[in-house]
């Protein structure tokens, strides 16, 4: 559809490629999100460490580093562009040590290592803001409700904690502060009216929201920019919201004032998405099942198509949706092959999150904003995405465990995996619970708290007990290849007899090199694999869920409020998890990737993956409100306008089976192969990698390779 | 009732609408030279070797108890006059080069194999197809497959060629919500030539399958050399609006990816291995589909 700002998205879309340009060859890869960060100058702004380590810990060195960061950012101002700032910094990132030493984990660390586990102890942010409360608040408002519970809550330490908080929102307004003297600055250069006035518009909506509340869709959008560009900064966080309703009442009264248009709208929605490609959802039901889709809605992904970069956008979908926001964005993803939007499940979400205790309202509130996972924007302390227990390795340390077991069957190798499955999964839990305990004296969630429930009325750190509820996720990682190797044990050794314990032994610790391993390998492929209906594989799927399960729920504790979610999601951990795992009975290779999240092992059916796979990765749902994600490689070839019902129908079905998410890839095979030789040729090539959206060409030539083996198998 | 199959394939989006599973039955009446599902002409079962596939461990050689796997020249040779059709080469083979073509299965079993997919086909508006091969050279078994999945609410399409008799085709009538028929060439002459039979009885099931009211879609797979010309489509779609019941007509264009199949099964192939259908010439013929607004 045409729009009058055509020109001016189109030259802030070639810009976001060149800042992605800059990035790589100045930074280098990064096998991560795009986040939208540009390129800082150099030696502007060094870490203020605190500590004899060089790193800077707790509340008032991490304000102290944030606050002068904040004092000397670059601005941001295109004159193209309806909002101003970008992020440069990853502050978190730059310390030189991510865990305050003073309080050690040490006895944690024997089994971390043993069962490769990502104990998330020092990470950061991974749950929700309420952007709500900071449109309605406004900084203005941020600072009068700080000042009302600091003459509250005097308890010990707590009047600083609420002048730290102060004196960050006053260093983000000096920062935009910045940017409104640049704007104007500029205006007065600019030669073309249109830009000169966008430019006066500019700095005319800064001052606005300074202090006061936003109330126009452009206010309502840089103010949200502020907020999320100084949490990116202060530690990645990329939380967003339920996008379309939180601006809906913003744009109507525009309409009402008749101060905006169609164009603008699209135009000011293009801007707001270039700027971060923060995971914001559409549609889905509101705490009463009612659906939220609006024009809104639709205007969204009307500008996500306009500036088609690497985005993050989540369709929700419930049985009351508005069928033709599905329809509608299913074309998009097809039409442009670049991986969004994505979708989410409600049905499975809402009834999986209920089972923890909670009201159906709450659940469906608890919305997609992050990388696979689901969040109750202000309400929740979660570690999302931050804990992973290699099953994979667990799975080789009860193997191994077993190699002179002069009884060995699948069924004592099962005996043990379960055992260490439960002592990995407590190793987990215990270092969540010992981040818990420190992390206000390490890393405090400073920008968080702000549009937190619970934090300033408690005068407490969203770590520390400020929030209202702790949902802790653990997710577990490489389902399939635990499953498949159990299957292949069972039916080639024990069942037909095909092959001996000892050679299976002896063909892992050959990682199957010589003809007669790799014969051994090939009769160990030959599995009736997960993924693959009602199969061996399948069975042993299930088991490991259950037992996943178990485990990671017998660590909740109502008395602390510390409820434990499972999830299988093994994020861009793929690489490195199989690093650390030996040739496995499944027939894969040693030290290479593990499977990816709950998806099955390419290759698991000969016929009706797609099909298949919708139906594995449902059925093999952990079923508590947290994700199992269905990662999806579409051929393009198949992927087409002329098919968008057939896909439409697929993501329905998978979750009216009881699935929680989907990421889609669409890749020409020709088109990444000829990236991967040449990341060059493709700039605005983007692939979904896992949760998130990366362009191609940022990736190492190792997760590239993943990718397209990824793509070629499927 | 038993049927043989050569497989039930799954997610199949060009077998009538939305998505479906498609039954491929064993067995045709017609040899039509273009065919891409050779391994269907035979009722029986049939070893099919994929070359590209093999490892060359020649496990199936040694496990053949009729001693008809040969290897020559590193490679192995199927002597199919002494093949028993066992499958136990196909459970030695561990790369799946080699397999047994064909399968008994039950028409509960087999509605049972496509049910599984049911979310599948209500969310998109499809089904379950049945083809071949043709069908109803296994009538029994298409008629009662047939009936359980129309019973139990699935929608239904049948692919044939229609040369049968009319009391043949008329058991299916309740069952099938679809009719997918090939009118391959205008001319009974020439449909002989190319597929081993007259099309008189083709075109007087047409015409009585529209009189009976079934949903009815007639195809003309575009065969270069056959009947790609404007002529042979012209005279299709006029005898196709003469008769009543509005069916509907459309073009399949003719493609050579089941011409490896033959060599897999050691069978002999007729077609012109370098027959291709122009691209531009094949969307002129659809063009003229619309003039006779199909």
């Amino acid at each position: 559809m045409k729009n009058r700002f055509d020109d001016r998205m189109a030259r802030m879309r070639a810009k976001k490629l060149a800042q992605t340009e800059d990035k790589r060859q100045v930074e280098g890869l990064l096998d991560e999100d795009d986040y939208g960060r540009i390129v800082p100058p150099k030696g502007l702004w060094k870490t203020i460490p605190n500590s004899p380590d060089g790193s800077f810990y707790g509340y008032e060195a991490w304000t102290d580093n944030f606050c002068s960061l904040m004092d000397i950012h670059p601005v941001y101002v295109d004159p193209d562009d309806a909002f101003t700032g970008r992020w440069m910094y990853f502050m978190s990132k730059m310390r030189k040590n991510k865990w305050n030493p003073e309080y050690p984990y040490t006895h944690l660390e024997e089994n971390i290592k043993k069962y490769d586990i990502i104990c998330g102890i020092g990470d950061d942010a991974h749950f929700a803001p309420d952007y709500s409360m900071g449109v309605s608040l406004g900084w203005g408002g941020l600072i009068e409700k700080i000042e009302k519970w600091k003459k509250i809550n005097t308890g010990s330490g707590q009047t600083e904690f609420y002048n730290l908080h102060l004196r960050a929102i006053s260093s983000i307004q000096g920062w935009i502060n910045r940017h409104i003297e640049k704007s104007k600055e500029l205006a007065q250069k600019e030669t073309d009216p249109e830009r000169k006035e966008n430019l006066l518009e500019q700095a005319r909506v800064n001052e606005k929201i300074l202090f006061g509340a936003p109330t126009t869709l452009r206010e309502a959008c840089q103010w949200i920019i502020w907020y999320h560009l100084a949490s990116r900064t202060y530690n990645r966080d990329g939380a967003g919201g339920q996008i379309d309703s939180l601006l809906q009442p913003f744009y109507e009264n525009d309409l009402k004032n008749g101060i905006i248009d169609h164009d603008t709208a699209v135009y000011y929605l293009a801007c707001f998405l270039i700027n971060d490609p923060i995971y914001w959802q559409l549609g889905g039901p509101d705490k009463n099942g009612k659906d939220q889709t609006s024009e809104i809605s639709y205007i969204i992904l009307e500008a996500a198509d306009k500036i088609n970069t690497s985005l993050n956008i989540t369709i929700r979908v419930h049985d009351g949706m508005d069928e033709n926001l599905l329809r509608t964005a299913v074309g998009y993803l097809v039409k442009n092959k670049n991986g969004w939007p994505r979708f989410s499940g409600d049905q499975a979400l809402v009834e999986g999150f209920m089972k923890n205790g909670y009201s159906s309202g709450l659940a469906r509130e608890r919305i997609a904003v992050g990388c696979n996972w689901m969040s109750l924007p202000g309400l929740e302390y979660t570690m999302n995405d931050l804990v992973k227990v290699n099953m994979a390795k667990v799975f080789e340390v009860a193997l191994y465990e077993n190699r002179n077991n002069g009884n060995i069957s699948s069924g004592a190798i099962w005996d043990s995996f379960t055992k260490h499955l439960k002592i990995a999964t407590h190793t987990a839990a215990e270092g969540i619970r010992h981040h818990l305990k420190y992390q206000k004296y390490n890393e405090p969630e400073l920008l968080l708290n702000l549009l937190s429930h619970g934090p300033m009325e408690k005068g407490l750190d969203a770590s520390d007990g400020g929030a209202e509820y702790y949902n802790l996720a653990i997710d577990g990682a490489g389902l399939a290849i635990v499953a498949d190797s159990f299957a292949a044990m069972e039916r080639h050794i024990e069942e037909n007899r095909e092959i001996s314990w000892e050679q299976l032994f002896k063909a892992l610790e050959a990682n199957f090199s010589g003809d007669e391993y790799e014969h051994v390998r090939r009769i160990l492929r030959k599995t009736d694999r997960f993924g693959k209906e009602n199969s061996c594989g399948e069975k042993w799927a299930l088991k490991v869920r259950d037992s996943f399960n178990d485990a990671v729920r017998s660590e909740s504790d109502s008395e602390k409020g510390h409820c434990f979610m499972p999830g299988f999601f093994s994020w861009a951990n793929t690489v490195a998890f199989g690093k650390a795992v030996g040739a496995t009975p499944d027939g894969r290779y040693a030290y290479t990737p593990i499977s990816h999240g709950a998806n099955p092992s390419p290759g698991f059916v000969s016929d009706g993956a797609s099909l298949s796979l919708a139906k594995a990765v449902a059925k093999i749902q952990p079923g508590y409100g947290n994700t199992a994600p269905m990662q999806w490689e579409l051929d393009p070839t198949f992927a087409m306008e002329g098919n968008a019902d057939i896909i439409a129908a697929i993501i329905k079905s998978h979750f009216k089976l009881g699935g929680t998410l989907i990421n889609v890839n669409i890749m020409d095979k020709e088109k990444v192969l000829e990236a991967h030789k040449d990341p060059n040729k493709y700039p605005d090539l983007v692939v979904r990698v896992t949760g998130f959206t990366a362009y191609f060409s940022m990736l190492s030539p190792e997760f590239r390779q993943l990718v397209v083996d990824r793509i070629l198998e499927s | 009732m038993k049927g043989t199959i050569t497989t039930i394939q799954r997610m199949s989006i060009h077998d009538g609408p939305g998505i479906r599973s498609t039954i491929f039955m064993k067995g045709c009446n017609l040899r039509c030279r273009w065919c891409h599902n050779p391994e269907t002409w035979s009722m029986a079962r049939q070893i099919q070797h994929i070359e590209s596939k093999c490892i060359h461990c020649f496990a199936c050689s040694v496990s053949c108890p009729e001693g008809a796997i040969s290897v020559r020249d590193m490679k192995i040779h199927i002597d199919r006059k002494n093949c028993s059709d066992c499958g136990i080469c196909e459970r030695n083979c561990p790369s799946g080069a080699i397999s047994v073509v064909g399968k008994e299965i039950t028409a509960g079993e087999a509605f049972a194999e496509m049910e599984e997919d049911r979310i599948f086909y209500e969310t998109s508006g499809g089904g379950i197809t049945i083809s071949g091969g043709e069908p109803f050279m296994q009538a029994g078994f298409v008629i009662e497959l047939l009936k359980l999945c129309k019973e139990n609410g699935l929608h239904t399409a049948v692919e044939t060629n229609l040369s049968f008799p009319w009391q043949t085709i008329a058991k299916a009538l309740p069952y099938a919500d679809l009719w997918m028929c090939d009118l391959k060439c205008h001319d009974s002459g020439n449909h002989r030539l190319w597929t081993g039979s007259g099309n008189e009885i083709i075109k007087e099931n047409i015409s009585r399958l529209l009189e009976s009211g079934a949903n009815v879609l007639v195809r003309t797979p575009v065969i270069p050399g056959v009947n790609d010309n404007p002529e042979e489509i012209r005279k299709i779609c006029t005898f196709l609006k003469g008769l009543g019941g509005n069916p509907g007509y459309e073009l399949l264009p003719f493609h050579n990816l089941g011409f490896g199949k033959f060599c897999n099964l050691g069978m002999e192939n007729l077609m012109d291995r370098s027959a291709s259908l122009d691209t531009v010439r094949f969307e002129s013929l659809k063009a003229i589909l619309k003039e006779y607004d199909f």
